[in-house]
C-alpha cells in the first residue's frame, strides 16, 4: 500500500521536530495558489482539480501541524504503512499507571476538584513531553519498532489530554 | 462577458473590450437587510431613493397575494400579515422554534418543513428570504445599472447544512446567482483587514438580530485564514427584545394577547432597549399599564444572554488552542453591539478595547461586497484569500445510533475526508447511510441532514464488504456524500446534497409563483397609478368647471363632460385599469376644447391686464 506523502505535498522536509512558521508560510503560498477562489473563471475540469487539490493541501496542513497526527503520519512514511514484526506490546508499568491516572480524572470529576485538576493537567503534560524526548530519540536511531511502542504511549496519553480538556468544557458551561 | 467588439477599419480581427462584472454583497439579516458593492477596492453600501440604507426585514403579505418589503411592509392594516425575523425559521423544523412569534406556524407533514401562516396562505421562510432578497437586488441593479452577474450573500458561521441550503433556494427563487456563501465575521474581517490593514490574531464578536458568531482569525499578508469558529444561531437582539417584552408581560400581569398586539409590543420593546443606551430609563405601557423601565433592569435581562456568548468565546479559544492573552484585536459587529453593556462585557473579558470603526451594521455588507469583486473575477492576483471552516461536526449514524465524526468542526475547507463501513449480515445487499450534523455523541441530539441507501451490495459474509463513504465540502461549505464498495471492485456510489425538507419541486413551484407575483405586484402597481392619474384629471377638471364652466361653455357641453367625469369617478374606484384608462383619455380629448378655451381666455385677461399695468406706468 502506497502513502501519500504529505510532507512532500508541502514542501516540508521529512522530520519529527518541524517549523510551524515555515509550514505555515508553504501552505498559505500553495493555497493561495490552487483555492477554487483563483479559479472561478476557469473550466469545470480545472475547477474540479483545484477543488481536489485545496482539500489534499488542508488534510496535509492538518496533520503536519499536531504533532501526533504528524509522528504517525512520519511513521507510516518509513514503514510504508505495514511492519514486518507485529507491533510491540506495552510494558504492564505503563498500562497499571494510565489506569490510575484515569481513576483519579474519574474522582476529581466526581468530586469537582479544581485543584487536583491542575496537578493531573501537569502530570500529563510533563509525561507527554518526556515520551516526545524519546520518540525523537527512536526516530533518529531508526528504530521504528521502538518508535511505534512510543506512538501508542503518546496516543494514551493525548487521550487522557483529551478527557480532561472534555471535563474542563463540562466545568466551563454549567 | 464580452460587451461590444470594435473592429478597426481594414483589420480583419476584432478586439474585445471586456465589461467588468456586476457583482453585489448582500447580508441578508434577522433584522435588517443591505446590499453593497465594490468600485475599485472601496466597497460601498447602496441606499434606496429615500436615502435609506438599512431595510428592514420584514414583507407583508396581502391577501390578493401581492407584497410588501421593508419599511413599507411595517405598516399594518385589517388585511395583511406581517413577517418579520422569518430568518431564524430558515431550514429550520416546528421542534426547533422554542419561543412566541408575532405569527403562526404549520409544519409540512411530510418534509418537516415549517410555513407561516399568512392571509395569502402558508407561506415558506424560503418565500420571505426570497422577497427580500429581490428588493435588494433592485437597489444594487439601479446602482451599477444592468443585471447583476452574481451576489455573495453572507450567513452566520454558525449557520448547519441545512440552513445554508434554505439560504442557497431562497437565492434561486430571487433568480440570482450566487457566487459563494461567505460567513457574517469572515466577511466583516475582510471589510477590516482590507479598508483598516487590520492583522495578527482577531477575534470577531459578532451579535446581530437573530444569531450569535464568534470567529478567531489569523490575518497575515493577505490570507484570511479561520482558526475557529463558534456561537449560536438562535441568540441574538430579538432574545432581548422577548425577554423585555416578556418583563412587561410578567410585571402587567397580562395574560393571552393577540400576535398583533405581541408584535406591538416586541417593537415597544425594541426602542425602548434603543433608548437606554443612551437615558438611564424609559417608560413602558401595556393597555392601562405604565411603568419605569430602568437600564439596571435592562442589563438584568440582557446579562444571561451575552454570558452564553461569553462561553462561546472560551469554546473557540480552547477550540484553538490559544488564550485570551494570544489575540490581538477583538471586532464587535451587528447591531447588537451597540449596546453599551455588550461593549462593557466583552472588553472585560479580552482585557482589551473592542473596534467597532466601521459601522457594525454595514461592515459585513461590506466585506462580502469586496469578496463578490473578487469571485465575480474583476480582480485577481493580490486579492486577498479566504480560508474559511465548517462551523460543525459531520458524520453518520453507526449501529446504536450513534453518531460517527468523519469531519470534525473547524476543519478548513474544501475538504475530502473518507471512512469505511462494512456490512452487519451476511448476504446484506443493502446499506443505509444518514447523515448527521452536531457535536453530540447521539445521533438523537444532532441534526438529520440527509439519508440515502448503497444497493446491490454482492452477497457477502458479515463484515467482508468494504464501503468507504467520501464527503466532500466546497469553498462554500456544501457537502456531497458519496458511497461505494470496494472489495469487489463492483462500484457503486450516490452523490447526495442534504435537503432541508424542500423538494426540488418546491423550490420550482416558488419560482414560478414568484414570477406570477411579479406580474401581480406589476398589475397593481399600474392599476395604483391609473387610478391616481384619473382622480387628478377630475380634480382639476371640476376646478375648471367652478371657475369658467358657466361662460365657457354651453349647458350641452357642459353636461357631457359632467356625464363623463360622474363615468370615471365611478371607474376609477374599481379595478379594470383598462376601463379607467379609455375612460380617462375621452375625457381629455372631450375637455380639449374647454381648456383651448380657458387658455385663450387666460390670455385676453393677462393682455387686458398689462394694458391696465403699462397704463399705470405710461400715468
Amino acid at each position: 500500500m502506497s502513502v501519500t506523502d504529505f510532507f512532500a505535498i508541502l514542501g516540508m522536509p521529512v522530520s519529527c521536530e518541524l517549523d510551524k512558521a515555515m509550514l505555515d508560510e508553504q501552505y498559505h503560498k500553495r493555497q493561495a495558489q490552487w483555492h477554487p477562489d483563483r479559479y472561478v473563471n476557469a473550466s469545470e475540469p480545472e475547477k474540479m482539480q483545484a477543488l481536489q487539490h485545496t482539500s489534499l493541501l488542508n488534510d496535509a496542513y492538518n496533520i503536519l501541524k499536531n504533532p501526533l497526527r504528524r509522528a504517525e503520519h512520519l511513521l507510516d512514511l518509513h514503514t510504508c504503512g505495514t511492519l514486518d514484526v507485529p507491533p510491540p506490546k506495552l510494558e504492564p508499568d505503563f498500562l497499571l499507571q494510565q489506569l490510575e491516572l484515569r481513576e483519579e480524572l474519574e474522582r476529581i470529576a466526581h468530586q469537582h476538584d479544581e485543584t487536583a485538576y491542575s496537578q493531573l493537567r501537569q502530570t500529563v503534560d510533563a509525561s507527554l513531553a518526556r515520551q516526545w524526548q524519546v520518540m525523537a530519540a527512536e526516530i533518529s536511531l531508526n528504530d521504528w519498532c521502538n518508535a511505534r511502542l512510543c506512538l501508542q504511549k503518546l496516543q494514551f496519553l493525548y487521550k487522557l489530554q483529551d478527557e480532561l480538556n472534555h471535563l474542563e468544557d463540562r466545568w466551563l458551561e454549567n | 462577458m464580452v460587451l461590444f467588439t470594435i473592429a478597426e477599419p481594414g483589420q480583419g480581427r476584432a478586439r474585445q473590450v471586456i465589461r467588468r462584472k456586476r457583482a453585489a454583497g448582500i447580508d441578508l439579516g434577522t433584522t435588517n437587510s443591505l446590499v453593497a458593492v465594490a468600485k475599485e477596492g472601496k466597497a460601498e453600501v447602496i441606499a434606496d431613493v429615500h436615502g435609506q440604507r438599512l431595510l428592514p426585514s420584514v414583507v407583508q403579505y396581502r391577501a390578493d397575494g401581492s407584497h410588501m418589503v421593508g419599511e413599507a411592509a411595517l405598516s399594518a392594516d385589517a388585511n395583511v400579515s406581517i413577517i418579520s425575523s422569518s430568518k431564524r425559521l430558515l431550514g429550520r423544523g416546528l421542534a426547533d422554534i422554542r419561543y412566541q412569534l408575532p405569527y403562526a406556524l404549520q409544519q409540512d407533514a411530510k418534509q418537516g418543513m415549517v410555513y407561516i401562516e399568512t392571509v395569502a396562505g402558508p407561506v415558506s421562510p424560503v418565500q420571505v428570504a426570497a422577497d427580500i432578497l429581490k428588493s435588494l437586488v433592485e437597489r444594487a441593479q439601479a446602482a451599477l445599472g444592468g443585471e447583476l452577474d452574481g451576489v455573495v450573500i453572507t450567513v452566520p458561521a454558525y449557520f448547519d447544512e441545512a440552513q445554508r441550503q434554505a439560504t442557497r433556494a431562497a437565492a434561486r427563487v430571487a433568480g440570482l446567482n450566487v457566487l459563494r456563501l461567505l460567513n457574517e465575521p469572515t466577511a466583516a474581517a475582510v471589510a477590516y483587514g482590507l479598508d483598516k490593514q487590520l492583522q495578527g490574531t482577531i477575534v470577531i464578536y459578532d451579535l446581530g438580530g437573530g444569531t450569535f458568531d464568534v470567529s478567531l482569525m489569523r490575518l497575515h499578508n493577505g490570507v484570511f485564514e479561520v482558526l475557529a469558529i463558534g456561537g449560536d444561531s438562535a441568540l441574538g437582539g430579538d432574545d432581548i427584545d422577548r425577554a423585555i417584552a416578556d418583563w412587561m408581560l410578567q410585571q402587567s400581569g397580562t395574560n393571552g394577547i393577540s400576535n398583533e398586539l405581541y408584535r406591538q409590543l416586541l417593537q415597544q420593546a425594541r426602542t425602548a432597549k434603543h433608548v437606554l443606551t443612551a437615558a438611564q430609563s424609559t417608560t413602558v405601557v401595556v393597555g392601562n399599564w405604565q411603568a419605569e423601565f430602568t437600564r439596571d433592569t435592562l442589563y438584568q435581562l440582557m446579562d444571561a444572554y451575552i454570558d452564553t456568548t461569553l462561553k462561546a468565546c472560551r469554546r473557540v479559544l480552547r477550540d484553538a488552542a490559544l488564550t485570551v492573552a494570544d489575540v490581538t484585536d477583538v471586532v464587535l459587529v451587528g447591531g447588537s453591539t451597540r449596546s453599551p453593556r455588550v461593549q462593557q462585557k466583552v472588553q472585560e473579558f479580552f482585557g482589551r478595547l473592542p473596534l467597532c470603526s466601521i459601522n457594525p451594521d454595514e461592515v459585513v455588507a461590506l466585506g462580502a461586497a469586496l469578496q463578490a469583486d473578487v469571485l465575480a473575477g474583476n480582480k485577481y492576483g493580490d486579492a486577498a484569500l479566504l480560508l474559511d471552516v465548517m462551523p460543525l461536526s459531520l458524520g453518520v449514524e453507526t449501529m446504536g445510533g450513534l453518531m460517527e465524526k468523519i469531519i470534525p468542526r473547524n476543519s478548513t475547507i474544501p475538504l475530502s475526508r473518507a471512512q469505511e463501513f462494512t456490512t452487519f449480515r451476511d448476504g446484506q445487499s443493502v446499506m443505509s447511510f444518514h447523515v448527521y450534523q452536531g457535536e453530540r455523541e447521539l445521533v438523537s441530539d444532532c441534526r438529520s441532514l440527509a439519508q440515502f441507501e448503497l444497493r446491490g451490495i454482492p452477497p457477502m459474509v458479515a463484515g467482508a464488504a468494504r464501503i468507504r463513504v467520501g464527503f466532500q465540502v466546497d469553498a462554500d461549505g456544501l457537502l456531497e456524500v458519496r458511497a461505494e464498495e470496494l472489495s469487489t471492485g463492483v462500484k457503486s456510489s450516490i452523490v447526495v446534497k442534504p435537503s432541508f425538507g424542500l423538494e426540488e419541486h418546491d423550490i420550482a413551484g416558488m419560482i414560478k409563483a414568484s414570477i406570477d407575483s411579479a406580474a401581480l405586484d406589476k398589475a397593481r402597481r399600474s392599476l395604483r397609478e391609473k387610478q391616481v392619474e384619473a382622480q387628478r384629471h377630475l380634480e382639476s377638471l371640476k376646478a375648471a368647471l367652478r371657475q369658467d364652466g358657466d361662460t365657457l361653455l354651453s349647458p350641452v357641453e357642459r353636461n357631457t363632460l359632467e356625464k363623463l367625469m360622474q363615468e370615471l369617478a365611478e371607474a376609477a374606484t374599481g379595478e379594470d385599469a383598462a376601463r379607467i384608462e379609455r375612460l380617462t383619455e375621452t375625457l381629455n380629448s372631450q375637455s380639449r376644447d374647454f381648456a383651448g378655451r380657458r387658455m385663450d381666455a387666460g390670455i385676453k385677461a393677462a393682455l387686458a391686464g398689462q394694458k391696465l399695468d403699462s397704463l399705470g406706468e405710461s400715468l
